[in-house]
C-alpha cells in the first residue's frame, strides 16, 4: 500500500507551485502559531485558517488531472492493485483537503469561543462547525475532482466545470427539495451531502477500475504539442475544406507555422470569435434560465466581465506555443531573433484584437440582455484590453523558465490583473478603474523593451514548448 | 583538406549548474560525411544546437560557413538542412502544407527529390502529422532537412524511430545525398554499423568533451588492444606503472582500460602507434601483440 501514500503525497507536491505553497503555508503557520502565544489571537487564527486554505486549494483541481496522467501509462495495470492504490491515495488527498481547514477552523473557532463567551451562544459548537466545513469541502472536492478528471479527456471538458456550476441553478430550481443551493447546516443535511459524496466515490471508483485504456490528459498534452491554436477543430477544418488550405505567400507560412493555424479569414477571425461569442452567450443563456426569479443584472455583469477578460487568458495560451515555434523558423525564415520577435509580437497583437473584438461584441450583448448599464462594458473592455496588452508581453517574455525575477513579476501582474477583475465585477469605476490604467500602460513599452532584450538571446536549448504533462505526471 | 564549414573552437555549455559541454574543439570539412557517437545524455545534441546557432556558447566559439553561429545571417541558415530528433512538426497539419510551407519560406526546394524521397519512403502527405506514426513523422522532418538542397544537413539520430528496412532506405539516400563534394553531413546515431556504412568522420563525445575527432580509418587504426606477457608475475601496483610507463614511451597515447592477471595484462590505447611497439617491450620486459578493434568495441572502450 506504499503506492497509496506516494499518490498522496504526489497530490500536495506534483506542481511547483503546489511545492511553494507548502512551504510558505509552513512558514506561516509558524508565524501563525507564534502570533497565538504571544495573545494576538484574531489574527492569528485567520492566520492559520488563511494558510492551510493554501495548502489545499490546489489538490481538487489538479487530482482529477493528475489521476488521469498517472493512469494512462500501461504498465499501471500490470502493477498489482495499481489503480486501486492510485485512486485511495486521490480518495485520501481530497479527505484531507476537507479535514485541514475543517479542523483549523474548528480548533480557531473553539479558542475564540472560549476567549469570548458571549460567542459561545450564537455560534456553532466546533464539532459541528468541523463537520459543516468537511462535508461541505469534501463534497465540492469530490464534484470537482470527478469532473476534472473526466473534462481533461477532451479539449472542450475545460468547459465541464463551468457546466457543472452553471448547472447547479436548474437542478435547484427542478428539485427544490434537494436544497442543493444551501449550504447543509443541519446534521441530517450533512450526512445525506457526506453519503452522497462517498456514493460518488464509490460509483466513480467502480468505473474507473473497470475502465479500459485511460489516455492522459488532453490539456497538458494539447500545450506540450503546441495543439493551442486559434483553429477550428480538425472535423469542422475538414468538413470545410480548410485542413487543405496552402499558404498563399511567404507571409503565410510564417503565420501557419508560428500560431499553427490555418490560412484564411474562416480559421483566422470567424471561428475563434464565432466560438467565444456563441460559447459565452450560451453560458448566459444557461445562467439566465436557472435563476430563480429577479434581476440578472448581477450575474450579467459578472459574465460581462468574464468575458472580456477571457480574451487576454485565452490570447496568452495561443501565444505561450510560439516561443517554441519560432525556434523552426530560425533555420527556415531569414528573420533573425529580433525580427522572430517581432513577428511573434505582431502575431499576438492580431490575436488579442480578434479576441478583444469577439469578447467585447459578447460583453455588450451580456449587458444589453442582462440591463447592465453600458458604462460597465465599457470600462471592463477598456481595463481587460489594457491587462491583455500587458499580459502578451509577459508572456512574450517567457524564453528562459521561470527564475525568481519572473515568479516576482508574474505574480504581482496576476495580482494587478486580479484586482481589476474585481474592480470590474463590482462596477467600481472612477479612482480605482484610472489607478489600474496609470499602473499598466506605462508598463506595455517597458515590458515589450524587455521582452525584445530577452528574444535577442533566445536559448531554444531551454526553450522548449511547455512540459506541462511530463509535470503533472510528476 | 578542403575549408572546413563547422568549426568550434574550445566550445563550452553550461546551463545553470550543469556543464554539458567542455571545451570542444572540432571541424567539419566541406564534402565530409560525421558520425557524432556517444552515451545518451553525452551532449550530442547539446553540440548540434550550439553549432546551429540555436542555443548561445558559454564559452569559444562556433562558426557555420565562416559566421558566427549564434549569429548567423538569415542567407546562411537557408544552406542548412536540420532535423531534430524530436520532430517540431505542427500536428494538425498535413505532410503536404509542411512541405508548402517550408517551400514558401526558404524560396526554393527541390520538388524532383522531394516527391522521388516522399515516394520512395511511402510517406502519406495528405494525413494531418497527428495521425502518423513515429517513424513517418521522422521521414517526413527528414524530408523537410533535404527538400531545399542544403549545403549542410545536420540531422539528429535520423534512423532511431526507423524499421529495418526502411534505416537501409534512408542510409541509402544519405549516401547517395553525401556523394554531392559541396555537401557536409553531420548526423548523430547509437548504431555503430550505420556509422561504419556512412560517416569518412567520426566525433566520438563523452560526458560533454569530445575523446575523439577524426578520420574513421585513423580511428580504427588508432585503437588497439595490447595484450602484455610478462616473463615473472606481475605485481598489484602494475596498472599505475604500467600506465606511466606507457605514457612516457609514447606521449600522447592515452590508456582506456587495463586488466592484470597473474603476468599477463591486456591495454586498450588509443592514439596507437606502431613504432611505439619496441620501446614499450623493451621498457616492460614483456611480450606484446597488437590486436585491432571493431568500432563497436573501441566505442566500447572509449567509454569504459
Amino acid at each position: 500500500m506504499s503506492g497509496v501514500f506516494a499518490t498522496l503525497k504526489l497530490m500536495f507536491t506534483a506542481v511547483r507551485l503546489q511545492r511553494a505553497f507548502l512551504v510558505v503555508t509552513s512558514l506561516c503557520v509558524v508565524a501563525g502559531l507564534g502570533l497565538l502565544a504571544t495573545g494576538a489571537h484574531d489574527g492569528a487564527g485567520w492566520f492559520l485558517i488563511g494558510c492551510c486554505i493554501l495548502a489545499v486549494v490546489l489538490p481538487p483541481f489538479l487530482g482529477g488531472i493528475l489521476l488521469r496522467n498517472l493512469s494512462a501509462p500501461r504498465t499501471v495495470q500490470l502493477i498489482p492493485h495499481g489503480r486501486l492504490q492510485l485512486l485511495l491515495g486521490c480518495f485520501l488527498a481530497e479527505a484531507l483537503t476537507a479535514t485541514i481547514p475543517a479542523l483549523f477552523f474548528a480548533m480557531v473557532a473553539a479558542h475564540v469561543a472560549h476567549e469570548r463567551a458571549h460567542l459561545a451562544s450564537d455560534s456553532y459548537p466546533p464539532a459541528m462547525l468541523f463537520a459543516l466545513i468537511f462535508v461541505s469541502i469534501f463534497a465540492l472536492a469530490t464534484l470537482f475532482f470527478i469532473t476534472l478528471y473526466y473534462g481533461s479527456a477532451s479539449q472542450f471538458g475545460i468547459l465541464a466545470p463551468i457546466v457543472v456550476i452553471a448547472a447547479f441553478p436548474i437542478v435547484g430550481r427542478t428539485f427544490p427539495q434537494l436544497h442543493i443551493r444551501e449550504f447543509p447546516t443541519s446534521a441530517f443535511d450533512l450526512s445525506i451531502t457526506l453519503a452522497g459524496s462517498l456514493v460518488a466515490w464509490i460509483l466513480f471508483g467502480a468505473l474507473y477500475l473497470r475502465a479500459g485504456r485511460i489516455s492522459p490528459s488532453m490539456w497538458g498534452r494539447a500545450v506540450t504539442s503546441g495543439h493551442v491554436t486559434m483553429a477550428p477543430p480538425q472535423w469542422l477544418a475538414a468538413r470545410e475544406g480548410i485542413a487543405a488550405a496552402l499558404p498563399g505567400s511567404r507571409r503565410d507560412a510564417m503565420r501557419m507555422l508560428l500560431t499553427g493555424s490555418y490560412p484564411g479569414f474562416w480559421s483566422g477571425i470567424a471561428y475563434p470569435a464565432l466560438a467565444l461569442i456563441v460559447g459565452n452567450l450560451a453560458g448566459f443563456a444557461l445562467v439566465a434560465t436557472g435563476r430563480h426569479g429577479g434581476g440578472l443584472e448581477g450575474v450579467g455583469r459578472f459574465l460581462a466581465v468574464m468575458t472580456a477578460y477571457s480574451a487576454g487568458l485565452a490570447s496568452a495560451m495561443v501565444i505561450l506555443p510560439m516561443i517554441g515555434r519560432a525556434r523552426y523558423l530560425w533555420l527556415k525564415s531569414s528573420l533573425d531573433r529580433r525580427q522572430l520577435f517581432r513577428e511573434a509580437e505582431a502575431q499576438s497583437w492580431r490575436t488579442l484584437a480578434i479576441l478583444t473584438l469577439a469578447a467585447g461584441v459578447a460583453t455588450v450583448l451580456v449587458c444589453f440582455l442582462s440591463g447592465v448599464t453600458p458604462r460597465v462594458a465599457g470600462e471592463t473592455l477598456t481595463l481587460s484590453t489594457v491587462s491583455g496588452a500587458v499580459m502578451i508581453y509577459l508572456v512574450l517574455m517567457h524564453t528562459r523558465g521561470w527564475r525568481l525575477a519572473d515568479i516576482i513579476l508574474s505574480t504581482l501582474l496576476s495580482a494587478v490583473w486580479f484586482f481589476g477583475l474585481i474592480v470590474s465585477v463590482l462596477g467600481a469605476g472612477g479612482s480605482p478603474l484610472l489607478f489600474l490604467l496609470a499602473i499598466q500602460i506605462p508598463l506595455i513599452p517597458l515590458l515589450r523593451a524587455w521582452a525584445l532584450a530577452r528574444w535577442t538571446h533566445i536559448d531554444w536549448m531551454i526553450n522548449r514548448p511547455l512540459q506541462l504533462a511530463q509535470l503533472l505526471r510528476g | 583538406m578542403s575549408e572546413p564549414v563547422v568549426i568550434a573552437q574550445n566550445l563550452g555549455k553550461a546551463i545553470g549548474r550543469d556543464t554539458i559541454l567542455r571545451d570542444v574543439t572540432v571541424a567539419a570539412a566541406r564534402g565530409s560525411v560525421v558520425g557524432i557517437i556517444g552515451k545518451n545524455g553525452a551532449g550530442k545534441t547539446t553540440l548540434m544546437d550550439v553549432l546551429l546557432g540555436f542555443s548561445p556558447a558559454t564559452s569559444g566559439s562556433s562558426q557555420l560557413f565562416g559566421h558566427d553561429s549564434f549569429t548567423l545571417p538569415g542567407q546562411i541558415r537557408g544552406r542548412i538542412g536540420f532535423a531534430p530528433q524530436q520532430d517540431e512538426l505542427v500536428n494538425m497539419l498535413t505532410g503536404r502544407q509542411h512541405v508548402e510551407l517550408t517551400a514558401a519560406l526558404l524560396g526554393r526546394w527541390n520538388r524532383a527529390l522531394a516527391s522521388r524521397l516522399q515516394g520512395a519512403w511511402g510517406l502519406p502527405m495528405d494525413r494531418p502529422v497527428q495521425k502518423l506514426s513515429g517513424g513517418e513523422r521522422q521521414k517526413l522532418s527528414t524530408l523537410l532537412a533535404l527538400g531545399h538542397d542544403p549545403e549542410l544537413l545536420v540531422l539528429d539520430e535520423p534512423v532511431a524511430a526507423l524499421d529495418p528496412i526502411s534505416r537501409r532506405q534512408f542510409l541509402q539516400e544519405l549516401l547517395d545525398i553525401a556523394a554531392n563534394p559541396q555537401r557536409t553531413v553531420l548526423f548523430s546515431t547509437h548504431i555503430v554499423s550505420d556509422l561504419e556504412r556512412v560517416a569518412d568522420q567520426i566525433w566520438i563525445i563523452r560526458g560533454g568533451t569530445i575523446v575523439w575527432a577524426g578520420p574513421l580509418d585513423h580511428l580504427k587504426e588508432s585503437v588497439a588492444r595490447l595484450h602484455i606477457t610478462a616473463r615473472q608475475p606481475l605485481p598489484a601496483t602494475l596498472p599505475t606503472t604500467l600506465r606511466a610507463t606507457l605514457s612516457a614511451a609514447v606521449p600522447r597515447l592515452e590508456v582506456l582500460s587495463m586488466r592484470v592477471a597473474g603476468s599477463r595484462a591486456t591495454a586498450v590505447v588509443a592514439h596507437w602507434d606502431e613504432a611505439a611497439l619496441a620501446p614499450l617491450r623493451e621498457a616492460l620486459e614483456a611480450d606484446i601483440e597488437v590486436e585491432s578493434l571493431g568500432l563497436e568495441d573501441i566505442f566500447i572502450e572509449f567509454h569504459s
